[in-house]
């Protein structure tokens, strides 16, 4: 009866504070109960069909996704690739910006190769510069790593004068004696189209030209200006010669010798224009876009004032055309069919010296000014292209083309795109700002010559430049098939390695052992609770049922917090949990066992509860943060399969400490407000002891 | 049995499982695998199920040199030295033409300058770790410096983990001498874990005997330590016992890779176990009684 008394008091003393403990009894639960439909969608998922079907009310919006947790590339299959930047030929100071490039375009292949989250990162030691990349689920490891890997260089190149030494004179020799043999074979393929052969069969048979398959080798729209076949042209007019006649010269170009058939003549008209463009959002190649509304304002604006006196000096001003706006908006001559359908048709509708209304085009907002219109005569001729030995071929390192500055480094995107009339795939680019000015200068200087488009390291399109070419777009037609064309684009968009890579290290782990390996980590880690419950249960009882409760609180827990803070579940992540569940435990057994000593020593069961709380606290706190020093440093010395342990092992025994703690304190003390669970028998404490007390 | 009178018989245990296992690794050495040496590991599943030795003799053929081959009745295990993608897909297709529809399980290669990163990034972790919880407790413990320097709980504390540490290295020395057992980075995952671990036990058993000398139980000061020990010996077992399970289920049903990670520390936190009640505090008591005498002389 004096037990009973004694617990009554102590009873009495924190009855102030029950309605407390019953609060945060009820907290903990309705916080478990959300906390398992977070963590399995599937239950939350039936839960609300079932209330749906109930009230008869549509909840199917309220369904989530079902996947559990993010999976580590141990788990579900996948690889880890790491690389080493060579950056020998990088200056100090830039490496780590080039790295960062490495690392972007490394990340672009992988996104094109569809990995579910991806992970590419960078880590520099020391003179190490390297790339980490994690692809977890992907198939195709190998092409992957070729994907990877591959280092497309794109190119454009100018006709070369690149030359490395002077030749020698057997080379000179050589050159002459080979140039003779081309022009004999050119020489033959004359006397044959002059015999009058079919032309068109004579092109099939012989011609080198890489377009003669779609054009036949036509070249339209030659004028006495055209700075290519200038002498040609000018043959035509002096020879008085009849549509459909067989030049009598060979004549050169900078792809090699040409037997040329005279088509026709046409007259053009070649207007004499400049125009002020203010480009903006959406436009293509704006280099600083502003607003749709700002740009008409501004063009408006522009249109008051001008005319064309000023106009010069306002293009200079304003004009967003990188190409025109430094000499006054100048276009040049132009020829029909060289600009835009719309620009085109408002400059046509001009008059001299007369200056348009606002016209829109893909580029932007124009005010175009008129300045002269000429007819001239377009020449169209059809040639044979045949190969003519030049110094490069003969002197053995030197290349046909010369490096330019413009690369694939200046390339904004590329796209895969049809010719509207044959159909034929080819690949469209655009260059960023500093890309499209050297493009403007490149192809303006390079007028009827040839530019070199080559990807690594060979010439894909070698096409012939017709006129300048502003604003930053470009076409590479090779003969591409769809898919070729599609391949190109793809990785010209991917861009090149800034600097080489090598696969230093590679752990990749089949679909199979994945799967494998979290069947048996799942087991492993329901078999790991159930022995811990198992063991807390038979050793303690009562005080045992209540810390498997927290235990499975916590294991929710930390379930949750993985799910929510997008933890990657790896291998050594849930040997972290499970082995975190033993640790887990260990808070309770020291309370427990400090309670069970508090106890003996004659306290109730309510004194001794709070004084085990109080005095494990200490032996709790100093145990588990040398755990966490231990964690914490291998996480930071670790790879990124070690990393899960780690991480899960800290959040483990941080959680660990709030629930051993907290929780099981409050369901301990709401359990011995019950009177029928006042045994000391449920405690696992021995009955002389209790006895002891009362003596 | 009093534990701290008897203590010359721990010193005695634990003497000669430090000193077979320095000479364990003296001799034997550590089996370090892949990720510290460098090479490659490549894991199969073969539609026929050849023996160890014709695959060798294939490989060799194809001119695959200084592998070693490991074949089980689910799948094959090829060592060798590091390959490059290129040498890996041959080698896959080499063991498919002969053998039959190959599925590639696993493959590790790791460049030699990797390995060698990873064993110095092991030995600094190591440190790293003694050193940031030696600390920690020193910092614990600095309100009882009386009769006992805080200084000496932590460095005993220490003293016990770099046993425990020890006799599970030797462990692996000899297991990987005679079983073949590798030692690699989860090894010394297995190892930090265990240094911040079998702390754990120490620091119970310690704290009890702080706070035991500030309500003065005991007339020497063994006697208190000897009664700490017996207050806190239930505890100090059962914890390392929960842990313990968890990690025979991980042994168990975890599955081949993480095998030798929970086996490491099953074998630290036992030893840990057994150091923190018969070691570390008996030493503390040694320490004492001899500066005692070397005070009173």
């Amino acid at each position: 009866m004096q037990t009973w008394k004694v617990k009554r008091s102590s009873y009495k003393k924190t009855s102030s504070t029950a309605w407390k403990r019953r609060s945060l009894l009820v907290v903990v639960v309705i916080v478990a109960f959300f906390g398992s439909l977070y963590v399995q969608p599937a239950l939350w998922n039936r839960t609300a069909d079932w209330v749906g079907t109930t009230t008869g009310q549509d909840l199917s919006s309220l369904n989530r996704d079902e996947s559990v947790l993010r999976l580590g590339l141990d788990l579900q299959g996948g690889t880890h690739l790491v690389y080493e930047a060579d950056m020998s030929q990088i200056p100090e100071a830039d490496r780590i910006t080039a790295l960062e490039g490495v690392r972007d375009v490394i990340e672009r292949r992988v996104n094109s190769f569809g990995v579910s989250e991806p992970i590419v990162q960078t880590t520099s030691t020391g003179d190490h510069h390297r790339i980490i990349a994690e692809l977890a689920g992907i198939t195709d490891v190998d092409e992957a790593i070729r994907l990877i890997g591959e280092t497309p260089v794109l190119e454009f190149k100018e006709p070369g004068q690149e030359v490395l030494r002077d030749p020698t004179p057997e080379e000179q020799t050589e050159l002459e004696t080979r140039q003779a043999a081309d022009k004999e074979v050119a020489q033959a393929a004359l006397d044959r189209a002059k015999a009058g052969e079919d032309f068109d069969a004579l092109v099939q048979e012989v011609s080198i030209d890489s377009r003669k398959e779609e054009a036949k080798g036509l070249i339209e729209g030659l004028t006495a200006d055209t700075p290519v076949l200038t002498d040609a042209i000018a043959s035509i007019t002096t020879l008085k010669l009849q549509p459909g006649a067989i030049l009598p010269e060979l004549a050169e170009t900078p792809d090699g010798i040409n037997v040329l058939k005279y088509v026709g003549t046409s007259e053009a008209k070649e207007q004499n224009l400049s125009h002020i463009l203010i480009c903006f959002e959406g436009k293509t190649s704006c280099a600083n876009p502003i607003p749709a509304l700002d740009a008409s304002i501004q063009i408006q604006d522009i249109k008051a004032q001008a005319t064309p006196e000023n106009f010069a000096e306002l293009a200079k001003q304003h004009s967003t055309d990188p190409g025109s706006a430094p000499n006054g908006g100048e276009l040049g001559w132009i020829q029909p069919g060289q600009n835009v359908p719309a620009f085109e048709l408002a400059s046509t509708a001009l008059g001299n010296g007369e200056i348009s209304d606002v016209v829109e085009t893909e580029y932007g907002y124009h005010l175009i000014l008129k300045q002269g219109e000429r007819t001239v005569n377009a020449f169209s001729v059809q040639r044979i292209l045949l190969p003519y030995t030049t110094l490069y071929d003969v002197l053995p390192d030197a290349s046909p083309w010369k490096n330019t500055e413009l690369s694939g480094r200046q390339l904004q995107r590329a796209s895969v795109q049809f010719d509207q009339q044959t159909g034929t795939p080819y690949v469209a680019i655009t260059f960023d700002k500093e890309g499209g000015d050297l493009f403007g200068e490149l192809t303006s200087r390079l007028q009827g010559q040839s530019i070199g488009i080559f990807l690594d390291g060979t010439a894909i399109s070698t096409p012939t430049v017709n006129q300048p070419i502003y604003g930053g777009n470009a076409i590479i037609e090779g003969g591409f098939t769809i898919d070729e064309a599609k391949l190109l684009s793809q990785r010209l968009n991917a861009g090149a390695l800034p600097v080489p890579v090598e696969l230093i290290s590679q752990q990749t782990v089949g679909p199979t052992l994945g799967a494998a390996s979290l069947d048996k980590s799942v087991t492993a880690g329901l078999i790991g609770f159930a022995l811990v419950a198992f063991f807390m249960l038979v050793v303690y009882r009562l005080p045992g049922l209540v810390a498997t409760l927290a235990l499975a609180f916590y294991a929710l827990l930390n379930l949750t917090i993985y799910k929510f803070f997008g933890v990657t579940m790896t291998l050594s992540g849930v040997a972290g949990f499970v082995l975190s569940m033993g640790i887990a435990v260990d808070a309770n057994v020291l309370i427990i066992e400090r309670f069970k000593e508090e106890f003996r020593a004659g306290r109730d069961l309510q004194g001794a509860l709070d004084e085990g709380f109080k005095r494990a606290w200490a032996a709790i706190r100093d145990g588990n943060i040398t755990t966490l020093i231990a964690a914490a440093v291998l996480y930071w010395f670790s790879t990124s399969f070690i990393r899960g342990f780690a991480l899960t092992l800290s959040i483990g025994v941080l959680v660990s400490m709030f629930t051993a703690i907290f929780v099981t304190r409050i369901l301990l003390k709401n359990v011995l407000d019950i009177k029928a669970l006042q045994q000391p028998v449920l405690f696992a404490v021995r009955k002389e002891d209790s006895d002891k007390k009362q003596s | 049995m009093n534990i701290v009178k008897q203590r010359s018989v721990w010193f005695w245990v634990s003497g000669i499982l430090v000193a077979a296992s320095l000479l364990s690794v003296a001799v034997w050495g550590l089996n370090f695998g892949i990720d510290f040496t460098g090479g490659s590991l490549l894991e199969v599943q073969l539609e026929q199920q050849p023996q160890a030795g014709d695959i060798r003799a294939t490989l060799e053929e194809a001119g695959f040199s200084g592998i070693s081959v490991q074949a089980s009745d689910s799948s094959t295990l090829v060592r060798s030295v590091s390959l490059s993608e290129e040498e890996h897909l041959r080698m896959v297709e080499t063991l498919s033409t002969k053998f039959g529809q190959a599925e590639e399980l696993r493959f590790d290669s790791i460049g030699p300058v990797i390995g060698k990163e990873l064993q110095t990034g092991a030995l600094y972790a190591v440190a790293l770790t003694l050193l940031l919880i030696g600390l920690y407790i020193a910092w614990a413990f600095r309100k009882v410096s009386e009769p006992v320097a805080s200084w000496k709980y932590g460095f005993l504390t220490i003293f016990a983990a770099f046993h425990d540490v020890i006799i599970t290295i030797g462990v692996f020395s000899v297991l990987g001498h005679f079983m073949g057992w590798e030692v690699g980075t989860t090894f010394v995952a297995a190892i930090l874990t265990i240094l911040g671990y079998s702390i754990n036990d120490t620091v119970v058993v310690f704290d009890r005997t702080r706070e035991n000398l500030k309500l003065r139980i005991g007339e020497t000061f063994g006697d208190t330590v000897e009664t700490s020990i017996r207050q806190t010996f239930t505890r100090s077992v059962f914890t390392s016992l929960t842990t313990l399970l968890a990690l025979v289920a991980i042994f168990v049903f975890g599955g081949e890779t993480t095998r030798s990670f929970a086996f490491a520390l099953i074998v630290g936190i036992t030893v840990g176990s057994y150091s923190s009640i018969f070691l570390a505090s008996t030493l503390l008591v040694t320490w004492e009684e001899w500066r005692n005498k070397r005070v009173r002389s």
